[in-house]
């Protein structure tokens, strides 16, 4: 057994009693039992085919270090660029994996929302998570998601009741400030959308200062009838940092789902998307575009289940990819025997700016009816040099023409953020201003 | 002889009903022209008849030779005698025209227990209609109208009745789409083929098909039912007037 | 077009070259073990090197697991249980002329369509007969040794011409590459040799059809072919096996080397018995096949029909090692019932300029399972790498399944690298229209299927284009209502 897995383990039978719900029988039984299939599977290695590309070793040799500690002495100075909207704007802000309830700001939010921090929710009203606990991904691929599901410490709780509209984008910031060692986090979030209700969700995780630290993060989204969803996760933390996170989606009847991921941060960022399509009508539209440079490794595996019959999903993800850097994009669209009507379109198209970058692209279709209309394309290219020669002889120098082309390539999928305050906000975020009108 | 009888026939298409009672008899030799406005059910009725699965029977009859077709299955009434132009010909990708045709004809043949012609044979058998409808012999190798412009599918359409000589031909919108010297050729393809041991309905908005092929009878389909048959100056009054006097009729 | 072509079809309405030979065959006991392999190697009267690289596979093997990694599932093999060798006992290794080959073989290719006598085949044709463990006759040999081509069983090349045998046996498909192609290098037993010397087109279309007759055997050949610069040569492959209820292994290689501007065509018309209708019996069809462009501007395609086999698990491919070569992978297979197939290719780009072309075309019908797998890998050598891709999957009612399985990998940046893949079902509107020009709903599928393979099939030879056709229309059966 590897260094890391071992220091869960130990944190785990040390200080499971401080973990948060322990004394609600349902999440202590999870724990336990994630952190039971955890050994057992032991974390992912590139043996298994789904974790082929990602390299997990040096994760997995370092010991963990668990931070338990409060908020340390940060202002909204301090967060300034990491804010979507710093005044007016809902947030919960986590500081190393921790709520921070006085950088947060939800006290104005229409009735029929509630958010908490999920460590305070597992001690005053656990009943609310019981149905979620067992509605986690299983599998021999699993290893990182059952540690956070055995030793998450907080995170967001979102809950919307039926037919309330929230007007304005909540943001879920997590930051991660630096140490001596590099520290891990643990979130678990969970957004309840309630039948016909419509929101905004923007997850973002960030770091201050350059070190090194990991995040393990999961997020569950439970789409109810009639509810439709955008969510979007910005992925910015340090080139120092490790990310491994997964998104899982249940959405029933009719409801709609938006899931946006933009990713600029990690030395290695590793981002599952499950999105199970399990109620008839319901429709999911993923996208997602990467930047990565210097030796970063990104890597993203989108799974969309059309588990009932008229549903239907769009994917675009684009990869930017330069230095040395490493790029996967694997998505799978499944379709069992008995379902009807499925529509399904899935496309990656990747850029590789540098002769020593590399992409791995992957987009697979596993289709068991044939009630489907489904395609799928992935192409691979390098800028287009008569768009290039086309720029130099409008007088843009070779820096300025790249960075105009680049910005292009990503424009399709930054255009599509609304509102305008949110696109802005992004462009900024993935230094890429000016690429969307 | 009645070649096809339609009485009081009911359809539903996706449990929605179209047809509504429809009478109509054409008699061999014939060729009627069926008007009406968009979503009259023309073209359902003409789905009806070919017996796409779709369409459904719900009451009425209709009797192809005095024969009841609902239980027919589509290549039975096809090679039976019953021909559908459609209005919009679906491609076929990767299969030539030749080929579609030589299946076609030789199921025909089959049907009626006559050799099969063979590849040589069966060739020159077409050239000479190719030629009459203005197609370059190529045209047989390209795929079924993959690629061809609305005039290009109408004229394959016409191109595979001559070649099957059906007893009824219903031909949906063959006009439509069609520039002048289109429609002329079209024109004569149809004549050419009328005799007295074929009947045709033709499904149009437009008279001018009407003015080079003169109909023995014209129907106004509304509403699912015929609302009006009568002659030539029929379809004047409608190219004159529209539909809307006859809408005030109905209500 | 001449009657008597070289693959007459299984015209007739099922699989009609499920009958078995009954032959006084050689047939040595189950099981494998080092001493077979020694028996072997003699029995063919082997030099030394062979056995000592038969042998070093074996020990090779037996440090191997079998593959887990697709997505076809069957029964555990027990390779104890086979039989590694079978032959006629009136098969001579020696024979030269067709009057030293006992008749009942010579009637046995005859009635699968494919006479040996020189005079009654297609004239463009040259054929080695496989037959169990051993090639039984190869067809137009001196007049092809007249212009320098080696076309001969592996048996005879192992023995005639060992010098190349040693050079090139084995330098694509190394002894250790997987389990099923460490197997084979142990106990192949025949196969065929093609060896074009430089600047020679080959005047004729070369082709081995291989047949299974004795039951509870393996079937293990290689195929060796060997395009020296700037020849051609285009190379059939046809097979069959007797229908029975139990499964049956067939493991080959096939290896093709391409030195510079060379251009090698391979194509496949693979009609292994594919069990029936509950999905008893049929081949396991484990095959690994790989052609490398060795020199500049070579040239490798392969073309294949798969419509037989109870399971298919194969993807030729091409190393585009020299600057400018290009490969090409043009695919139709269909599983009906309860067949599996795994099929694909593998493009792998280490020279500058290398273009690559890939045409998949999954159908499948009943219980069938299709999945393409393929692989397009662009090292950071192959500066202005070219590939295309385009899959398209049919499925033909609702118990079928298609998979699509693509992985791109691209380290060079001026390389271009596009993939294309859609599945869907028979198309409504087509059907009805061939239905109302009256061809009856199975003709009208297997019309619609023809199309759908269209742009592979017209990459066949003609004789193989017509008999994939019918092969098609002949698997289709039974799948539709």
């Amino acid at each position: 057994m590897n260094a890391f897995l071992e220091g869960c383990q130990k944190q785990f039978s040390e200080q499971s009693a401080h973990l948060p719900g322990w004394n609600a029988l349902p999440i202590r039984n999870s724990r336990q039992e994630a952190m039971q299939r955890g050994a057992q599977i032991g974390l992912p290695t590139p043996q298994l085919e789904t974790w082929k590309y990602t390299p997990t070793r040096t994760l997995a040799q370092s010991r963990p270090r668990f931070h338990t500690e409060g908020c340390v002495g940060l202002d909204l100075e301090d967060l300034e660029p990491l804010l979507l909207d710093r005044r007016e704007g809902h947030r919960l802000v986590f500081i190393n994996g921790l709520l921070s309830r006085s950088l947060s700001r939800w006290q104005d939010l229409p009735a029929g929302v509630r958010v908490d921090s999920m460590a305070n929710l597992a001690r005053q009203a656990p009943s609310l998570l019981e149905p979620c606990l067992d509605r986690f991904l299983t599998g021999n691929d699993q290893g990182f998601a059952e540690i956070n599901h055995a030793l998450w410490l907080d995170g967001a709780f979102v809950q919307i009741s039926p037919g309330v509209c929230l007007s304005k984008p909540l943001q879920l910031l997590f930051v991660t400030t630096a140490f001596q060692e590099p520290i891990v986090t643990l979130p678990w979030n969970l957004v309840l959308a309630g039948n016909d209700t419509q929101a905004m969700v923007i997850e973002s995780y960030a770091s201050l200062g350059r070190s090194s630290h990991f995040t393990n993060a999961y997020t569950t989204l439970m789409l109810n009838a009639g509810a439709r969803l955008e969510h979007l996760l910005m992925l910015t933390e340090t080139t120092a940092a490790q990310h491994v996170g997964t998104v899982q989606a249940i959405q029933q009847a009719r409801s709609h789902l938006d899931s946006r991921i933009f990713s600029v941060g990690g030395a290695l960022t590793r981002q599952d998307v499950q999105i199970m399509l399990a109620g008839e009508g319901s429709r999911c539209l993923q996208e997602g575009v990467f930047l990565a440079g210097g030796r970063q490794h990104m890597d993203f595996h989108t799974w969309l289940h059309h588990l009932r019959s008229d549903t239907r999903s769009e994917q675009l993800f684009k990869g930017i990819l330069d230095g040395q850097a490493h790029g996967v994009f694997n998505g799978v669209v499944r379709v069992p025997q008995g379902v009807k009507q499925i529509r399904a379109s899935q496309k990656t198209a990747n850029l590789l700016l540098s002769d020593t970058a590399e992409i791995d692209a992957k987009p697979q279709l596993e289709i068991h009816s044939d009630a489907v209309q489904c395609n799928h394309g992935a192409s691979v290219g390098t800028l287009d040099p008569d768009a290039l020669f086309y720029l130099h002889s409008r007088g843009l120098d070779l820096e300025t023409a790249r960075r105009v082309l680049v910005h292009g390539f990503a424009a399709e999928l930054l255009q599509r953020v609304q509102p305008a305050a949110v696109r802005e906000w992004v462009a900024q975020r993935l230094n890429l201003e000016g690429s969307a009108p | 002889m009645n070649i096809l009888e339609l009485r009081n026939l009911h359809v539903t298409v996706m449990n929605k009903p179209i047809l509504n009672g429809v009478d109509l008899s054409l008699k061999a030799g014939e060729l009627h022209a069926l008007m009406g406005p968009n979503g009259s059910g023309k073209s359902t009725l003409a789905n009806v008849l070919a017996g796409r699965p779709e369409c459904r029977v719900t009451a009425g009859q209709m009797l192809y030779r005095e024969r009841d077709l609902w239980p027919i299955s589509p290549e039975e009434r096809a090679r039976e005698g019953i021909f559908l132009g459609f209005q919009n010909p679906v491609e076929i990708p990767g299969v030539s025209n030749l080929r579609l045709l030589k299946e076609a004809y030789n199921a025909q043949r089959r049907h009626h227990r006559q050799p099969e012609l063979d590849a040589v044979a069966f060739r020159a058998h077409l050239r000479d209609r190719t030629a009459q409808l203005g197609l370059p012999e190529e045209w047989l190798l390209r795929p079924v109208n993959a690629g061809f412009s609305g005039g290009e599918k109408k004229r394959n359409e016409l191109l595979q009745l001559m070649l099957l000589e059906p007893r009824l031909a219903i031909l949906d919108e063959i006009d439509s789409g069609l520039d002048i010297d289109a429609l002329t050729l079209v024109a004569e393809g149809i004549n050419a083929l009328r005799s007295t041991e074929r009947s045709m309905l033709l499904i149009t908005h437009y008279p001018r098909l009407l003015d080079q092929v003169p109909p023995d009878r014209v129907h106004v389909l509304m509403g699912g039912r015929v609302m009006l048959s009568g002659g030539m100056e029929l379809a004047r009054k409608l190219e004159q007037q529209g539909y809307g006097w006859l809408e005030e009729m109905v209500t | 077009m001449n009657d008597r072509p070289v693959i007459t079809s299984a015209m007739a309405r099922s699989y009609k070259h499920g009958f078995i030979t009954p032959i006084p065959s050689d047939t040595i006991q189950p099981g494998l073990d080092e001493k077979v392999i020694q028996w072997l190697s003699a029995k063919k009267q082997e030099p030394d090197f062979m056995l000592e690289w038969r042998l070093a596979a074996y020990w090779h093997w037996l440090g191997m697991t079998e593959p887990s990694w697709s997505s076809v599932r069957y029964p555990p093999i027990d390779y104890q249980a086979i039989r590694y060798y079978s032959a006629p006992r009136s098969a001579n290794p020696n024979a030269v002329a067709l009057k030293d080959v006992d008749p009942a073989l010579l009637a046995t290719y005859e009635k699968l369509g494919i006479p040996l006598d020189e005079r009654l085949t297609l004239a463009g044709v040259a054929v080695d007969a496989v037959f169990d463990s051993v090639s039984v006759a190869t067809t137009h040999q001196k007049k092809l040794a007249e212009m320098g081509i080696l076309f001969c069983s592996m048996s005879e090349a192992i023995r005639n011409h060992g010098a190349l045998v040693r050079r090139y046996l084995g330098s694509v498909v190394p002894p250790g590459d997987n389990f099923f192609a460490a197997l084979n290098a142990a106990v192949f037993s025949d196969g065929s040799f093609c060896y074009i010397p430089p600047g020679v087109r080959c005047p004729m279309e070369l082709s081995t059809y291989f047949r299974i007759n004795a039951a509870g055997t393996g079937q293990f050949e290689r195929t060796l072919i060997i395009a020296d610069e700037y020849s051609q040569v285009s190379y059939l492959e046809g097979c069959s096996a007797p229908q029975r209820d139990r499964h049956q292994l067939h493991a080959a290689v096939v290896e093709l080397i391409a030195l510079e501007g060379a251009e090698i065509r391979y194509s496949t018309v693979q009609n292994w018995y594919p069990g029936d209708a509950e999905g008893r019996g049929g081949i396991y069809n484990f095959v690994t096949k790989r052609g490398e462009c060795r020199g500049d501007h070579s040239h490798i395609s392969w073309t294949q029909v798969e419509t037989g086999s109870a399971i298919t698990w194969k993807y030729p491919s091409v190393i585009l090692r020299g600057a400018g070569s290009s490969g090409r992978f043009h695919s139709v297979a269909l599983t009906n019932h309860h067949q599996q197939a795994d099929t694909g290719t593998k493009m792998i780009h280490i020279g500058a300029d290398t273009r690559s072309t890939i045409l998949s075309k999954g159908i499948s019908a009943g219980h069938g399972h299709n999945a393409y797998r393929g692989l397009v890998k662009v090292l950071a050598g192959a500066t202005g790498a070219r590939n295309h891709s385009q899959c398209d999957s049919l499925l033909l009612g609702e118990h079928g399944s298609a998979h699509t399985y693509p992985y791109i990998e691209v380290k060079n940046r001026t390389a271009q690298v596009e993939h294309e893949a859609t599945t869907s079902r028979i198309d409504e509107d087509q059907l009805f229209y061939c239905r109302q020009r009256g061809l009856s709903n199975e003709e009208a599928v297997s019309l619609i299927v023809n199309g759908f393979c269209q742009e592979v099939l017209s990459e066949l030879p003609m004789e193989f284009s017509v008999e994939a056709r019918k092969l098609l229309a002949v698997s289709l059966e039974g799948s539709v209502g």
